[in-house]
């Protein structure tokens, strides 16, 4: 519970009506789309402008309570979570489009904006937002910034990061800044690029100002089966020694394609050890000749079938069974978890195999649904929690994520550490990145108000030795040593 | 004062070189961007970057090589393209041998920034020396990595303030078949119209540059398609699609008035025309980009300062300028913050660009009230407190406070102000890429 003096100061910051502290109505912020870790907080605070985002969190700051921003609540890594005895400051009602710019091709966005709304907003000028995350409908900008979130396109067209030109920031101590600019140009090193990807615990991004792109010409949709998941693999490798960079490059496995059908009815083949969805766009006279290359490689590894999308309305089709299949993976499975590992994509046949192994041995079942064209792995464990396997099936998910770093990959591609992977953060971090990590940190938010607990590992958290200790690579390369 | 110089050529050296080694240090890469934000002052150490050279691991099937900080992004360019690939970037020093890290260490850009952004856009990992020793890897070899912060983006535009970079992880991309340009020779308020109606199309251009009097917009792709578009946008816009040795040349002549600029600024395309109106000098503006290079007097640094704050953009200096011709047309919104990571990063302040003006010295740091860590009550520093001036000169966590610290900190809007120059300690070239690396 928060302390009486520091209640009233947050119902001041932003307005009684703009508080809840109904212990029914608190328990809808328990948790984000990682139901498995739960915190009610203390209190919940919605605030309408940037200024009352600072008022509350100054309040926070002047009463040492922890606070954790909140967008849409989609993330996948607990990253929302809120934190014991924590206020939530959820940016829900910070949903206006403050300005789209058709001319200098940006738009400025209150951060509870969903990513979805921009490109509709942006339309009208035959312009759109480019990162895409599959939650697009509902997630938010400020999510999208905290997790430098990605989507079916950033192979072609990068991340968040790489579209936000400046934001507002509320700084951990409600100092209110502006971190990038109206170009590329910096005043100094780039602490919006910092920021971004920070997963909320270097301060609230507030006003955000992205950079549109011109609605492609044309867009090319093709749906191909295979006789294996080598196969399909060896596509995307060809595509890539081709010079093509296609704007979407879309894997699934099997089980994931019976489940996505069997929930959409997509039109994907029920029976094809693996399926691809490449996507072109681009100028229609650079995509048509692309997109013919395209379906030779298809055919040169043995395409069993392959659909190109005529319409709009098919192409959405195809999109909307991938875009399901981690809901869809609930009708051929009572739980699952849903994992996001990156492999360099030379090692996608190794990671595969390797996976199917690991599954076998733990005796659950593993759907594969990925961006096949930049490595990042959605392996869907698959079981039963009232057969007890909840347990098993949590450490096999861990277990693959730690494999993908093994393979010179990253522990996440998309979802971040939040709470989730934080004590996984040591296999792929040394001591000395992670405490640099911390001193950038303590930076920012030196009393850890802002979302602490998450992104690092803390003993609190994962028990004495935040992970399990591995050496790491350059001490093995006998480069450093450990003191 | 001599300096000492030292030329890591591995992490292990990069290391020993701070652990090793006494007093202020400055880190210097080839040397392209010596007076660029102004001038390096003397450092006890200078460590230099260039043995820190050649591609560590490279699977063109992945499509990331991975380098040693002080390599010439011109050698890797060769390196790569031998398998039809590039680094996407096209800064105008590249061709004077500047070095992967000093390229990220000073923000650098060229025309390509438009189609594929900066080096910040094409980092995915790097490995960092920070000021007392520390190794510390951020990122990694995929493109597609959330975890943990990304560090590299506190090393782009760094100016070798808050580390030695010893390692880099660039995203490729495939080399195009085709590259094409479309020229048309007109005022600067004409090629912005032009701008505007053909980015309006969907030609997806990678370079828009006005490049003194000529509209360059190059296209890339395969064969067939770059003649398509060529021919519409030379129709759109009345230009001239170049044979490749003519665009070679013209591309060339870009290269040379940015080389020859004096200030690089940064606005919102559309107010470009009118900034730069202000000034009957020689100019090379990214019309989509809004990144534009000119070529002023030190008497009229000033005054581009002004007209570009006035404008919201950015400005910054890239030529020697004599006298107080402040660096930087305005200081960063979180100033304060800047200076809190140098005090976590290098508390006894011993990487010593020059370039960032009094920002990140050790008085300006100190009366900013950073580094408080955990102080668990009380309100913090506010922000005025952490602006006011003129401050203090003092002592920052026990450290030495360096004698050369100018008795004012830079104010808000125009007047940061840098160190007179003063000449390179005994470095054989003259002055610092970067405080490159």
């Amino acid at each position: 519970m928060l302390d009486r003096t520091a209640h009233e100061a947050l119902v001041a910051a932003v307005g009684p009506e703009n508080v809840i502290s109904d212990p029914v109505q608190l328990r809808s912020y328990e948790c984000d789309g990682l139901t498995g870790f739960r915190q009610v907080p203390s209190l919940v605070v919605l605030p309408h402008t940037t200024e009352d985002v600072a008022q509350a969190v100054r309040a926070c700051h002047r009463h040492g309570v922890p606070f954790v921003a909140r967008g849409a609540g989609t993330g996948l890594s607990g990253g929302a979570m809120p934190v014991a005895d924590g206020v939530v400051i959820s940016l829900q009602r910070m949903r206006e489009i403050v300005d789209i710019d058709p001319v200098d091709r940006r738009a400025v966005l209150q951060p509870g904006v969903t990513n979805l709304d921009i490109t509709k907003a942006a339309a009208a000028h035959g312009l759109y937002y480019a990162p895409d995350p599959s939650s697009q409908q509902v997630c938010t900008i400020g999510g999208n910034v905290a997790e430098n979130s990605g989507g079916a396109h950033c192979l072609k067209y990068g991340f968040t990061t790489n579209h936000v030109l400046s934001m507002t920031v509320v700084l951990p101590d409600g100092e209110i800044v502006t971190l990038g600019g109206d170009t590329g140009e910096q005043l100094g090193p780039d602490l919006r690029g910092v920021v971004i990807g920070s997963e909320g615990t270097l301060g609230i991004a507030c006003d955000i100002t992205v950079r549109l792109l011109r609605t492609p010409e044309t867009v090319r949709t093709l749906l191909a089966d295979f006789p294996s998941v080598t196969a399909a693999g060896d596509v995307v490798s060809d595509l890539i020694a081709a010079g093509i960079v296609p704007a979407a490059v879309e894997m699934m496995d099997n089980l994931a394609i019976q489940a996505a059908e069997k929930a959409v009815g997509a039109g994907y083949t029920l029976t094809t050890p693996a399926a691809l969805v490449v996507e072109l766009d681009g100028p229609e006279s650079e995509c048509e000749t692309q997109f013919d290359e395209v379906r030779a490689i298809c055919d040169r590894h043995g395409c069993t079938r392959l659909h190109i999308a005529e319409t709009a309305a098919e192409r959405a089709r195809i999109w909307k069974g991938r875009k399901a299949a981690f809901a869809a993976v609930g009708r051929i499975s009572p739980d699952y978890i849903v994992q996001d590992g990156v492999v360099p994509r030379t090692q996608l046949a190794e990671v595969l195999s390797r996976i199917e192994g690991m599954g076998r041995n733990a005796g659950l079942r593993v759907a594969n649904v990925f961006h096949a064209g930049d490595g990042n792995l959605h392996p869907l464990v698959l079981f039963d929690e009232d057969a007890g396997e909840l347990e098993r099936a949590e450490e096999l998910s861990t277990d693959i994520a730690e494999l993908c770093v093994e393979l010179g990959g990253s522990l996440s591609g998309e979802h971040g550490i939040g709470t989730d992977k934080a004590c996984s953060m040591p296999r792929m971090f040394g001591e000395a990145d992670l405490s640099t990590m911390d001193r950038v940190r303590a930076a920012f938010d030196p009393r850890h108000l802002c979302n602490p607990g998450k992104l690092l590992p803390t003993p609190r958290l994962c028990g004495e030795q935040p992970g399990r200790y591995r050496p790491h690579p350059l001490e093995e390369a006998g480069v450093i040593e450990r003191l | 004062m001599t300096a000492t110089i030292l030329t890591p050529t591995d992490l292990r050296s990069a290391c020993e070189a701070f652990t090793e080694s006494r007093g202020t240090i400055r880190i210097q890469g080839a040397g392209t961007a010596a007076t660029w934000a102004g001038t390096a002052g003397t450092a006890d150490v200078v460590v230099d970057t260039t043995g820190l050279a050649g591609i560590r691991s490279y699977n063109p099937a992945d499509m990331t090589v991975s380098v040693g900080a002080g390599t010439p992004l011109a050698q890797l360019q060769d390196e790569v393209s031998r398998n039809g690939q590039r680094v996407a970037f096209d800064a105008a020093r590249v061709r004077r041998g500047a070095t992967v890290a000093g390229l990220i260490a000073t923000a650098d850009s060229g025309p390509l920034a438009l189609g594929y952004g900066s080096m910040r856009d094409l980092v995915i990992g790097a490995t960092v020396v920070l000021a007392d020793g520390t190794p510390a890897r951020t990122g990694g070899h995929v493109i597609k990595n959330v975890a943990g912060y990304d560090l590299a983006k506190l090393m782009h535009g760094s100016y070798g303030a808050y580390g030695l970079m010893t390692e880099v992880v660039l995203r490729l991309h495939p080399a195009p078949e085709v590259q094409r340009t479309v020229a048309l020779d007109c005022t600067l308020s004409e090629a912005s119209g032009h701008t505007r109606s053909l980015l309006a199309e969907a030609h997806e251009p990678v370079s828009v540059e006005w490049a003194d009097g000529t509209l360059l917009i190059r296209i890339e792709g395969t064969a067939d398609g770059t003649a398509a578009r060529t021919r519409a946008l030379a129709e759109l816009t009345g230009g001239r699609a170049l044979s490749d040795d003519e665009a070679a040349e013209s591309w060339q002549r870009h290269v040379r008035l940015v080389d020859d600029a004096t200030v690089r600024i940064g606005c919102r395309p559309s107010r470009l025309p009118g900034v730069l109106g202000r000034f009957h000098t020689q100019a090379v503006a990214g019309l989509a980009t809004g990144v534009a290079t000119l070529s002023v007097p030190a008497a009229q640094v000033g005054d581009v300062h002004e007209v570009v704050t006035e404008a919201g953009g950015t400005s910054v200096t890239r030529g020697a300028t004599e006298g107080q011709v402040p660096a930087w047309g305005q200081q960063p919104s979180a100033l304060r913050v800047l200076q809190a990571v140098k005090h976590e990063l290098d508390p006894a302040f011993r990487l010593d660009s020059g370039r960032f003006g009094t920002w990140l010295e050790p008085a300006a740091v100190a009366s900013a009230g950073t580094g408080t860590r955990d102080t668990s009550t009380g309100a913090a520093p506010s922000v005025a407190a952490s602006r006011a001036e003129p401050r203090e000169r003092g002592t920052s966590g026990g450290e030495k406070v360096r004698g050369a610290a100018e008795p004012n900190g830079p104010t808000l809007g125009t007047a940061s102000r840098t160190r007179k120059p003063t000449s390179p300690g005994g470095t054989g070239s003259a002055g610092t890429e970067q405080e490159d690396s």
